[in-house]
């Protein structure tokens, strides 16, 4: 009944209309007793429960409408996509192939530091983030898309699971979802391990060199900038001798089959 | 991708596109010249080079010359490295779909005509036959080949059923054939993000009864001094500032006929050089050379076309020396790598399968349709005193290049993009049943909408934001006075002046 009634504050109009239609429903009941709620003490516990039962059945049409039962398929609403994160790791950056969703939201379940067990507490990452600019047409409905670390409001450290809520308002689609969705790791730094003997050696060689004096960093930097800028103008060349000429034969025949359809 | 990051893309995709073309070098040997000069101090020498290439009017060329790049559509990285390359062309997998279709069709028909007449695709000229044709180009329009057995590839009515025939799988009336509860007005049935009449409203807003306009307001029996007199000044003064988003901007209301290839010139960037000239020399040696079936079809299509019309028909010539060069011209396929459409491919005969000997056909992937020739005709852009010239004709190639390029592909390409067939035929549709034009009593029907799909009407490559390329040009005053938009001209002009709006 709660999450009900969450849900259905972001359906205002729909809210305040079922509302009043349940409250009429509850408080009149048959048409034809129009001071039935003067009466409700002396209502009999029949009543009530038919009463009661015609509530409970308007709030399921409403929960199926707006798509609050996630295990029946809607054509419009909102769904959930569980994805578990590797052993509680920190996530860099979650893409995925849209296939006609409105907006995205980013739940994480992170392990609390200090406590053991448990799968942790749930936390909003992110919340509507559109992937299409108009939830009922084409633009942006099949696109590739990524949701950094930066992108989110908590950092997604120790994360044991991810999930992802996907909303839909437009009923002009036969389903929507997301597909591929993938969860990169945050890149760790690279443990500084042992050299090679022959790096070792390198390293040996190049301290036994007797050091005159510290380095100029101007006459280094005059030294290079020559360098650089005759390495620019060899790129420079190397891509002009690779520029196409233009032409549109090979090797001066043009005589060709019929075209391929492949 | 945040704004920032999308940015500095672009800036990077720029420079790159720029660095190593012939104003690069210039401009560096102007900078490199300017060190001598007295003012150019050794303390502040970035500054002072940056103030002398402003002053010098080589940055105003640099503007231009960014402003024309941003005009053509770039692939921006995709924004995930998932994506695969079809699908940062085109992201929906039902459009790629038709797209491949469609392509297959034209290839089928183009082997089957070739086939049926015994001619081959391309063929190499004997001596003679080069000699002849070197001997005659600047007349080619004398020449009395035997078309009969030649026909269009296509036309604007075939693009117009496939773009009716398009439906999004997932669309809950996508599958229907007959119109229900959740079908959309009109022939497109494609859910597609277009433009309201409000914001087309606000989008094009220089074409509002309101404002002045070539074409409608410089008639006979207009004084000119209402309106053509100050706006033929204002030409003066753009083309004297050289600033190509200037005459953009200005040649929303028309451009004067006398300067029109001028301002297009300068919309396109589009400037003589030397190397110009040996490319078209190229081009031409490729013409002469091969004796490809594309030039039937060019051919026929200027004989239809541009030959039967009263304006046209006096730069016959010309338009076989623009058309045939610039099916040679291999730098066009550039733009195949933003755009969902494949060129087409064949092999060498005896290496099929071998790609080494993989070739494009025709060179710049183009096949002509019907009406193709009114690209280069439209909007009596070569029309000159002296004509057919050998430099009109290659300043007319490189404009031809630049802006059917885009056109080209806008025409008979599939795509959701709001610049394109769909969503302009979408729009259209859309706005044909709220008309706030001038001649309300004009009827709107399908065969209207195949003229406004039609690749020269419809489909000249714009800027991402606008969803209708719109124009002051007006073919004539029978074709305005079938307009049911005020601002569906005729014969838009390729790579519109209406650009993103700031």
């Amino acid at each position: 009944m709660f999450r009900l009634c969450l849900m259905l504050q972001w359906q205002a109009i729909t809210y305040f209309f079922f509302f009043g239609n349940i409250c009429f429903t509850m408080l009149h009941g048959n048409f034809e007793s129009k001071t039935s709620w003067r009466d409700e003490t002396t209502q009999t516990s029949q009543e009530k429960l038919h009463k009661l039962i015609n509530c409970c059945r308007f709030l399921d049409l409403i929960a199926r409408a707006t798509g609050a039962a996630s295990a029946i398929p809607t054509a419009s609403g909102w769904s959930v996509v569980v994805e578990h994160a590797q052993d509680g790791g920190d996530i860099e950056t979650i893409t995925f192939k849209n296939f006609y969703t409105a907006l995205v939201s980013v739940r994480l379940r992170r392990r609390s530091p200090g406590r053991e067990g448990g799968g942790g507490e749930w936390c909003t990452a992110l919340r509507d983030r559109p992937l299409m600019t108009n939830p009922h047409a084409e633009s942006g409905a099949q696109d590739y898309c990524s949701i950094d670390r930066k992108q989110m409001r908590v950092e997604p450290d120790d994360v044991s699971s991810v999930r992802l809520v996907l909303k839909q308002p437009s009923c002009a689609w036969l389903t929507f979802g997301v597909e591929d969705v993938l969860l990169f790791p945050r890149a760790q730094p690279e443990p500084v391990g042992e050299l090679s003997d022959w790096l070792s050696a390198l390293n040996l060689v190049e301290q036994r060199l007797p050091t005159q004096g510290s380095l100029d960093a101007a006459s280094v930097s005059c030294r290079l900038q020559p360098m650089w800028a005759l390495s620019e103008v060899t790129t420079r060349s190397s891509r002009s001798h690779t520029a196409p000429v233009g032409r549109f034969d090979v090797d001066g025949s043009y005589d060709i089959n019929l075209l391929s359809l492949t | 991708m945040d704004e920032g990051a999308e940015l500095s893309l672009t800036i990077v995709q720029l420079v790159q596109r720029l660095k190593g073309s012939h104003l690069h070098a210039q401009m560096e040997r102007e900078a490199r010249e300017c060190l001598h000069q007295p003012e150019i101090r050794l303390d502040s020498i970035k500054d002072d080079v940056r103030s002398f290439l402003r002053t010098s009017g080589w940055e105003k060329k640099l503007q231009n010359a960014v402003y024309r790049e941003l005009q053509v559509e770039r692939l921006a990285s995709s924004l995930t490295a998932a994506a695969p390359p079809e699908h940062v062309k085109e992201p929906l997998a039902y459009m790629r779909k038709a797209q491949a279709g469609w392509e297959r069709r034209i290839l089928k028909s183009l082997n089957g005509m070739s086939t049926e007449l015994g001619v081959p695709l391309a063929r190499m000229r004997t001596a003679a036959e080069q000699r002849e044709l070197s001997s005659k180009w600047n007349e080619m329009g004398t020449d009395e080949a035997d078309l009969t057995g030649f026909r269009p590839i296509y036309a604007a009515k075939d693009f117009l059923e496939v773009v009716v025939a398009l439906r999004s799988p997932n669309h809950k009336c996508g599958g229907d054939e007959e119109p229900g509860t959740r079908s959309h007005w009109g022939l497109i049935q494609v859910p597609l993000d277009v433009q309201d009449i409000q914001q087309l409203r606000g989008a094009y807003a220089e074409l509002n009864l309101a404002a002045g306009q070539l074409g409608i307001d410089d008639d006979g029996h207009i004084h000119p001094d209402f309106f053509e007199r100050d706006y033929v000044e204002t030409a003066k003064k753009v083309l004297g500032g050289q600033d190509s988003a200037a005459a953009q901007q200005y040649s929303r209301r028309g451009c004067p006929t006398g300067l029109r290839a001028d301002l297009w010139a300068l919309i396109l960037n589009s400037v003589d050089r030397p190397q110009d000239a040996m490319h078209f020399e190229q081009l031409k040696a490729g013409v002469v050379q091969h004796d490809l079936l594309v030039d039937h079809l060019i051919r026929k299509d200027v004989k239809l076309t541009a030959s039967n019309d009263d304006y046209y028909f006096v730069f016959e010539d010309f338009l076989y020396q623009v058309l045939l060069c610039f099916s040679r011209d291999a730098s066009v396929l550039e733009h195949f790598k933003y755009n969902s459409a494949t060129p087409p491919k064949s092999y060498i005969r005896g290496k099929e399968g071998d790609e080494a000997y993989a070739v494009v056909y025709p060179p710049n992937g183009v096949i002509p349709f019907h009406g193709f020739s009114m690209y280069a005709a439209h909007p009596r852009l070569f029309q000159w005193p002296r004509c057919a010239s050998c430099t009109r004709s290659r300043q007319s190639c490189t404009a031809c290049s630049g802006r059917c390029t885009p056109a080209t592909f806008s025409a008979y390409t599939l795509c959701p993009r709001r610049a394109r067939v769909s969503c302009r035929c979408v729009c259209f549709w859309s706005g044909s049943c709220r008309r706030t034009c001038r001649d309300s009593s004009t009827t709107c029907d399908g065969s209207e909408l195949s003229r406004y799909a039609s690749p020269l009407s419809g489909c000249f490559e714009l800027s991402q934001d606008i969803s209708a390329p719109t124009s002051c040009f007006s073919f004539g005053t029978e074709s305005w006075a079938t307009t049911p938009w005020s601002w569906w001209r005729s014969w838009l002009p390729p790579s519109s002046p209406f650009g993103p709006r700031t």
